[in-house]
C-alpha cells in the first residue's frame, strides 16, 4: 500500500539547488537572497573538517558560539577552491518578504552547496564588500546564537517603495511581479506582519509569549520560523539574555548522550545492531522517499542519531514507527537557517535542535506512544465524540457501513496527518498547533482531525465501507493549499471553543 | 478512487477476511499492493496502524472476494493490530529470505494468530523478496519443512518482479474456500444453523452489529 502521495517532491528536487526550499515548503529561499539576509560570515567555518566522532566535542562546541555572529568584515574564503573563482558582482534585489534593502555583493567566491558532496565541510562563503552595504548600518546582532537572522536591520523602513525598487540589474528577478499594486500590498502586509514578529522577538529583553502566540497562530514568516518554533516550544527561554547560554548547554547534552552510546551510527548495513536500532534503520530509509533531502547519507544518519537517543531516553515508549516523520519538519525548518555555512559542526546543532524540540512536541503526547498507545485511543474516541456533536449523518453512515474510527484515524493521530498532507502543508500547520496553549498536538489536533474529516463529508456519504477505507487511506489532499490549512484550522478553533468547556461530550 | 482494479466489487458471492503479518521491513504493504494493484512502491513508507485494501477473484468458479488487512510490523503496534485478527478466515505470515531474524521471527506471528485469531485459520507462510536469491539467509528447504510441520501453505514470492504474488494469494483463498466449504457441509450434516463445537463462525461481512455493540471496549 505504498502512499501514493507525491508528497511536494518537486520542491526539493532541484539538484542545482538555487532553492533550498520550494515556494510552499516554508516559502522559498534563494541561495543568494538566504546569504544576504543573514549577513553571514563563516568566520571559522575554514578551519577545519570535523570527523564524524565527537570526541572533540568541546573545540566544537566552543565554536557553536561567537564564530556564526555577524560580523561584518571578516570572511575568510581560502579555502576549497581550486583555481580562481570567476569573480562576479552581483545586485540582489529584495524579493523577500522582509527585508526591503537593496544590496550589492562582489562575490568572491561562492561555493554553492552541492548535495552530492559527501563530505559536509562544504561552506559556502561570501566576500562581501563592506562598504557597498553601508547603508545597511550593521551592528553585530546582541544575539550571537546562530539561529537568529540579522535582526539588527531597522524594522521601520519597511513599506515596499516602488521607485526605489525598480530593478536597474538584469540580474534581478522578475520585474513584472512589482508591476501591480496588488502585489505592492501584499509585500507591504507581509512586511509589516513580518515586523510585528521581530518587534516580538527582539524589542523587550523579554520575549511577550502571549503576544507571539497570538501573532505565530496565523502564520510564521519562513526566515523566523525557526527562532519562533523553538521560543513557542519552550526549548529556547523567553529570557533572551539565557538563550544562547541554553543553547549552548542543550547542545552539548545532546553530544554528550550521543557519546555515551555505543551505537555505529554510519552503520547501514541491514542487520548487526540492536532491534531498536534496527527498527530505526530501516524506518529513517523509507522517511519521506520523494524529498531529495531525506536521501542524503548525512541526512539520514542524523535521523538515526537523533531517533535512537530519544528512544533509549524514553524507554516507556521507545521509538515508534511514525516518530521518525515527526522529526522532519523541525530537521528541515532549522536547516534552512544553517544550509548557508551546511558543515559537520553546524550538523549537529541541527541534530541537536531538532532533538530537542522533538522531546518537548512528544512530552505531549507520550500516551500515544506507550504500551496499547491509549493517547491514541482516547483521541479516537474523542474524535468519534466530536463528530456525534457536528456531524450526525456522518457518524451514522460510517456506523452503518461498519466503518470504525481506528480503522481510518489512527494513523491520523499517531503521525499527526504526515502521511495525509504535504510537510509543507504540515509545517502551517504547526505554526498554529505551536501557538495554541496548551500545545496543540494533543487535544486541538482532534479537532483539526474532526475538520479535516468533514471536508470529505459528502463524499464518503456516498461511499461503502471498502470505499470509504480506501478514500481515507489516500485522501485527495494532493492539491491543498495553505488557504485549506487555514479553513481547516479556523474551523477547529471554532469547534473547539464550542465543545472545549463542555467537558463532557469528549467523554 | 484507487480501487480502479476491483471493477465487480459487488459482484462476489464469498468476502474472505484476511491478514498480512510479519516483522517491519520484509514488504508486506508491497505485496498487497502487487496483488490489489499490480504496483511495487519503491517509496513506500512504514504502515501504521492497519491498512486496506481488496480484490475479487474466480475460485472454482466462484467470485471470492478478498478483503485484505495489512499491518505494521512492529511490535508497538501488536494491541491495536491484533483486534484484526478476529473474523479472519486466512493469514499471511510474511518473511525476508534475506534476513534470518524476520524469518526466526516466525513462530512468534504463529503464536500471535493462535492467541487472537479464529482456530481453524488458514495460514500461508510466504518468503518475500525471492528476488535477492544471491542474498538469501533463509534456505527454501527449511522454510518448506517448516510450514509442513506446521500445517502450513508455503510460497516464496516476489513483490518486485511479482513472482508467485498472485499464486500465494490465490494458494490461500482456494484454501480457505475448500475449508469454508467443507465446514459448511459439515455444519449442515448436523442438521443445524449453529456451528459445531470448536468451529467458530466465519465472518463473511464487517458485522456492523457486532462491532458497534463494542465500540467502547477492546479499543474498536
Amino acid at each position: 500500500m505504498g502512499k501514493k502521495k507525491q508528497e511536494m517532491s518537486q520542491v526539493y528536487n532541484n539538484s542545482n539547488n538555487e532553492f533550498i526550499f520550494g515556494e510552499n515548503g516554508g516559502k522559498g529561499k534563494h541561495l543568494s537572497s538566504f546569504l544576504k539576509n543573514l549577513s553571514l560570515t563563516g568566520t571559522s567555518s575554514t578551519s577545519s573538517v570535523h570527523s564524524a566522532n565527537t570526541d572533540n566535542i568541546h573545540e566544537i562546541n566552543s565554536n557553536i558560539y561567537g564564530t556564526l555572529g555577524y560580523s561584518s568584515s571578516k570572511v575568510s574564503s581560502n579555502q576549497s577552491n581550486s583555481g580562481p573563482p570567476p569573480k562576479r558582482s552581483v545586485s540582489y534585489k529584495d524579493l523577500d518578504d522582509d527585508w526591503d534593502a537593496d544590496i550589492d555583493v562582489s562575490t568572491d567566491s561562492v561555493v554553492r552547496r552541492s548535495p552530492d558532496n559527501r563530505n559536509l565541510s562544504r561552506v559556502t562563503k561570501v566576500e562581501s564588500n563592506t562598504s557597498s552595504r553601508s547603508s545597511f548600518n550593521l551592528q553585530p546582532s546582541p544575539m550571537l546564537d546562530s539561529l537568529y537572522p540579522d535582526l539588527t536591520l531597522p524594522a521601520t523602513n519597511s513599506s515596499v517603495n516602488l521607485n526605489s525598487q525598480k530593478p536597474t540589474n538584469e540580474e534581478s528577478l522578475d520585474v513584472e511581479d512589482y508591476r501591480t499594486t496588488m502585489e505592492i500590498n501584499r509585500l507591504n502586509q507581509i512586511s509589516s506582519r513580518n515586523n510585528k514578529f521581530r518587534n516580538i522577538l527582539i524589542s523587550d529583553s523579554i520575549v511577550n509569549l502571549q503576544d507571539l502566540r497570538k501573532l505565530a497562530w496565523n502564520g510564521i514568516p519562513s526566515e523566523l520560523r525557526a527562532l519562533t518554533w523553538q521560543i513557542l516550544l519552550g526549548y529556547l527561554p523567553t529570557n533572551r539574555a539565557r538563550q544562547a547560554s541554553t543553547l549552548k548547554r542543550k547542545r552539548q547534552e545532546y553530544l554528550e548522550g550521543l557519546n555515551a552510546s555505543t551505537i555505529d551510527f554510519e552503520d547501514t548495513a541491514p542487520s548487526n545492531s540492536s532491534s531498536l536500532y534496527h527498527q530505526i534503520k530501516i524506518d529513517v530509509r523509507r522517511t519521506n522517499q520523494s524529498i531529495k533531502l531525506y536521501g542524503y547519507p548525512e541526512t539520514q544518519q542524523s535521523l538515526r542519531k537523533l531517533l535512537y537517543l530519544w528512544a533509549v531516553r524514553h524507554p516507556a515508549s521507545g521509538y515508534v514507527q511514525g516518530i521518525n516523520d515527526l522529526c522532519t519538519p523541525f530537521f528541515q525548518i532549522f536547516l534552512l537557517n544553517y544550509i548557508w555555512q551546511l558543515q559537520q559542526r553546524v550538523l549537529s546543532i541541527l541534530e541537536a535542535d531538532t532533538y530537542w524540540c522533538l522531546s518537548r512536541l512528544l512530552e505531549n503526547i507520550t500516551d500515544n506512544y506507550i504500551h496499547e498507545q491509549p493517547g491514541i485511543i482516547r483521541q479516537v474516541g474523542d474524535l468519534r465524540n466530536l463528530i456525534s456533536k457536528i456531524d450526525l449523518e456522518l457518524l451514522n453512515h460510517l456506523d452503518h457501513e461498519g466503518v470504525e474510527f481506528l480503522q481510518f484515524s489512527f494513523r491520523w493521530m499517531n503521525c499527526l496527518l504526515m502521511r495525509e498532507l504535504s510537510i509543507s502543508l504540515i509545517v502551517r500547520m504547526w505554526d498554529t498547533y505551536l501557538s495554541e496553549t496548551p500545545l496543540g498536538f494533543n487535544n486541538f489536533h482532534v479537532y483539526v482531525c474532526a475538520a479535516f474529516l468533514i471536508k470529505f463529508s459528502n463524499d464518503l456519504k456516498e461511499k461503502d465501507f471498502q470505499e470509504i477505507l480506501l478514500f481515507l487511506q489516500n485522501p485527495p489532499t494532493g492539491h491543498w493549499k495553505e488557504k485549506d490549512i487555514e479553513l481547516m484550522l479556523s474551523e477547529a478553533f471554532i469547534w473547539q471553543s464550542l465543545y472545549k468547556n463542555a467537558s463532557a461530550h469528549l467523554r | 478512487m484507487a480501487d480502479n482494479t476491483d471493477d465487480y466489487s459487488y459482484d462476489y458471492e464469498y468476502l474472505y477476511k484476511i491478514v498480512l503479518i510479519g516483522d517491519s521491513g520484509v514488504g508486506k504493504s508491497n505485496l498487497l499492493s502487487r496483488f490489489t494493484r499490480d504496483e511495487f512502491n519503491l517509496e513506500s513508507r512504514s504502515t501504521i496502524g492497519v491498512e486496506f485494501a481488496t480484490r475479487t477473484l474466480e475460485i472454482d468458479g466462484k467470485r471470492v472476494k478478498a478483503q485484505i488487512w495489512d499491518t505494521a510490523g512492529q511490535e508497538r503496534y501488536r494491541a491495536i493490530t491484533s483486534a484484526y485478527y478476529r473474523g479472519a478466515v486466512g493469514a499471511l505470515i510474511v518473511y525476508d529470505i534475506a534476513k534470518t531474524e524476520t524469518y526466526e521471527s516466525v513462530s512468534r506471528w504463529l503464536k500471535e494468530l493462535k492467541e487472537h485469531a479464529d482456530a481453524n485459520i488458514v495460514i500461508e507462510l510466504v518468503g518475500n523478496k525471492s528476488d535477492l536469491d544471491h542474498l538469501r539467509a533463509v534456505p527454501t528447504e527449511e522454510a518448506r519443512n517448516f510450514a509442513n510441520e506446521n500445517n502450513l501453505l508455503f510460497t516464496e514470492a516476489s513483490a518486485l518482479s511479482s513472482d508467485n504474488v498472485d499464486l500465494s494469494f490465490h494458494q490461500l483463498l482456494k484454501n480457505i474456500y475448500e475449508m469454508i466449504s467443507k465446514h459448511q457441509l459439515d455444519t449442515n450434516d448436523g442438521g443445524s444453523n449453529k456451528p459445531t463445537t470448536g468451529g467458530p463462525t466465519i465472518s463473511l461481512t464487517p458485522a456492523p452489529q457486532e462491532k458497534r455493540s463494542k465500540n467502547n471496549s477492546n479499543c474498536c
